[in-house]
């Protein structure tokens, strides 16, 4: 009798998210979905208001990377006021953007993976926690906890306040660097370096462990989705679009971002609130994309910081081509917290950094702006239509999570197939099912986000809603 | 390998006492605690009172805890009556329960844990508070109630400032 199983929430991720797992009647899983129960709705309640109000709008979308929206929403307001930006105002955003990055993996890697990673699959489930991890490998998690305060630390030096800063602006940013603050900042760099390196010592001579989950954790080939400067360098703030595919050519690049419409499309689906982008020319599914770190130590051509330009060869000589497996989002997250220390670092030093002309005023000069960022869970797409007095009239917001919903859709399936056994749910084989998704780091809502266990069920229904064995902690 | 939080340069002067305040200022008396350490900016200078504020209290707080001798966490309470104010005292507590947030108790112990210090005085001051929906407004026992739980705050800050 066909039967299915429901994973609800789906725990240590930012939001609430819900599978479902298709079994046939020898307990094969035949098909996995991964729902987001919650609605979102900036684009609807934002039209109306000013569109300076957008990025301070827009941050409360998630309590986690508000820093994300800020810089994606301020460049799309930069453009209705069509004005270039202060070089030393870019430059700031960038700091901004890529602190964020750094408390945003640390987040993701030590406190939400680093249980499974550590812990094993199979540990009990109330041990997967960071505050287990506490207690059996302390110096790790000092590492964490020390680098995700890093992070923080910076975005509260520069926009004073760790969640929620309200310093990026349109046109720029309010407020110039100080001397005492720059010295502050460039004073935590080489602990914060020093953390990271140990970190990837431990994670590289750990992951033989996890051969098996590497060779299932979405490990398919895809096309892969991020920004790249004019020399193919990794670019986190501005650049062009480059589109690989799973053998690493180039398919499309470098685009415009401004004209991402013209080639992302967003299917829906009926049994989630989140939309699947798509590469326009191969349709949907066929232009289903990964975005994020892995998608960009994938396409890039090197990085411009000499220590993660040795991390990022050593990462990518793993495979003659683009590494394919989601297993390797973590690898490339801590690879990407060296480069985004060393690049901090490199921009502090700049004595420009100290300009204090920081930003451009205008009024309404383009009824129509695009900002584009990479987040750290990938590309990060704003776009504003309004009218002539700065209203809001129609907003798009493109996610990192949602370019990646389809991949992580036929991930949960890849993965679900390997470790479900029909009747057999035993904690190890879900929480395996769920970590394929925590890969993808995703952030499904968000103004809070969960940090440890959250009530998980699991249960197998009869095609007539019947229930046939359910499975509950937390 | 002893495990050492640092990169903690600001601020520069580690002060004596910490403000941990949480709540969400978009949920009516949720925010009691963040409207509490608005109102203590002004009490004391910086190098004597460290605020900390945010939606939660996250693990990487415990590096904050680690710097100082004496904390009070500030926080709304579901549980009493609206406007009550409680101060209890807190002690670490390893085994902390499975929950969705970290709580003081256990982010005591992580600050032992990862940095090897916890404050030797450690307070919870909570605010009873009673509506929960979206709104930026306290309801009306908990603007009663902030300027006396600040005033409350000084005087913990006083007392045990000197003693810590």
């Amino acid at each position: 009798m066909p039967r299915t199983i429901v994973i609800d929430p789906v725990t240590r991720l930012e939001g609430h998210g819900k599978i479902t797992l298709q079994l046939d009647e020898a307990g094969i899983v035949q098909d996995a979905t991964f729902h987001v129960t919650q609605l979102r709705g900036f684009e609807k309640f934002t039209e109306g208001r000013p569109f300076y109000e957008m990025p301070n709008i827009t941050a409360r979308i998630c309590g986690i990377c508000p820093v994300s929206h800020l810089v994606a929403s301020s460049k799309a307001c930069d453009a209705i006021l069509a004005v270039k930006i202060p070089p030393v105002a870019a430059d700031l955003r960038r700091i901004l953007n890529l602190a964020q990055l750094i408390q945003s993996h640390a987040l993701s890697f030590f406190y939400l993976s680093s249980p499974d990673l550590l812990l094993g699959m199979d540990a009990p489930a109330e041990q997967r926690s960071i505050l287990h991890v506490a207690h059996t490998h302390p110096a790790i998690g000092a590492d964490g906890v020390a680098l995700r305060k890093f992070g923080q630390q910076i975005i509260e030096m520069l926009a004073g306040r760790r969640i929620h800063p309200g310093w990026t602006v349109p046109g720029g940013v309010n407020e110039p660097l100080s001397v005492e603050k720059r010295d502050q900042m460039l004073a935590m760099i080489p602990a914060a370096k020093a953390a990271i390196q140990r970190t990837l010592q431990w994670y590289k001579g750990a992951t033989e462990q996890f051969a098996a989950e590497i060779g299932v954790f979405a490990n398919f080939p895809t096309l892969f989705m991020g920004l790249v400067d004019e020399h193919g360098l990794a670019e986190y703030y501005d650049g062009a679009l480059r589109i690989i595919d799973s053998e690493g050519n180039i398919i499309a690049g470098e685009l415009n971002p401004a004209q991402y419409s013209d080639f992302i499309g967003e299917a829906v689906e009926p049994y989630t609130y989140m939309k699947f982008p798509y590469y326009k020319p191969l349709g949907y599914p066929g232009g289903t994309y990964r975005v994020g770190p892995l998608a960009r130590l994938n396409l890039a051509d090197h990085c411009d910081t000499p220590l993660a330009d040795g991390e990022w060869r050593e990462f990518r000589a793993m495979s003659p081509r683009p590494l394919l497996s989601s297993f390797h989002y973590h690898h490339a997250r801590l690879v990407e917290m060296l480069y985004a220390t060393e690049k901090i670092e490199s921009l502090l030093a700049d004595k420009t950094i100290l300009d204090k002309h920081v930003r451009a005023t205008a009024s309404v000069n383009s009824l129509e702006g695009i900002g584009v960022a990479e987040a750290p869970r990938g590309t990060l797409i704003h776009h504003y239509k309004v009218d002539e007095n700065g209203l809001i009239v129609w907003a798009n917001l493109i996610i990192a999570t949602g370019h990646n919903n389809a991949a992580m859709n036929r991930g949960i399936l890849q993965t679900a197939r390997h470790y479900v056994q029909g009747d057999q749910i035993a904690d190890g084989m879900l929480n395996r099912v769920e970590a394929v998704v925590r890969t993808f780091d995703p952030c499904l809502s968000c103004s809070t986000h969960a940090m440890g266990r959250m009530p998980l069920s699991v249960e197998l229904r009869a095609p007539d809603g019947s229930l046939v064995k359910e499975v509950r902690r937390g | 390998m002893k495990p050492v939080v640092k990169m903690n340069a600001a601020p520069a002067t580690p002060p004596p006492a910490l403000l941990l305040a949480c709540g969400n200022s978009l949920r009516q008396d949720d925010g009691v605690g963040l409207r509490i350490a608005e109102a203590a900016e002004h009490l004391f200078p910086a190098s004597r009172l460290h605020i900390v504020a945010a939606q939660q209290f996250t693990p990487e707080m415990a590096a904050d805890l680690a710097a100082t001798d004496l904390v009070i966490f500030v926080d709304a309470s579901a549980v009493d009556e609206p406007g009550a104010i409680r101060v209890v005292p807190v002690t670490p507590q390893a085994d902390a329960p499975d929950t969705h947030r970290l709580d003081p108790p256990a982010l005591l112990a992580m600050a032992q844990t990862f940095c090897g210090h916890a404050p030797a005085r450690a307070f919870a001051l909570t605010v009873g508070a009673c509506r929960f929906g979206y709104g930026e407004e306290l309801s009306g026992p908990l603007r009663q109630a902030v300027p006396r739980a600040v005033r409350l705050l000084r005087s913990l800050v006083t007392a045990f400032s000197a003693r810590a």
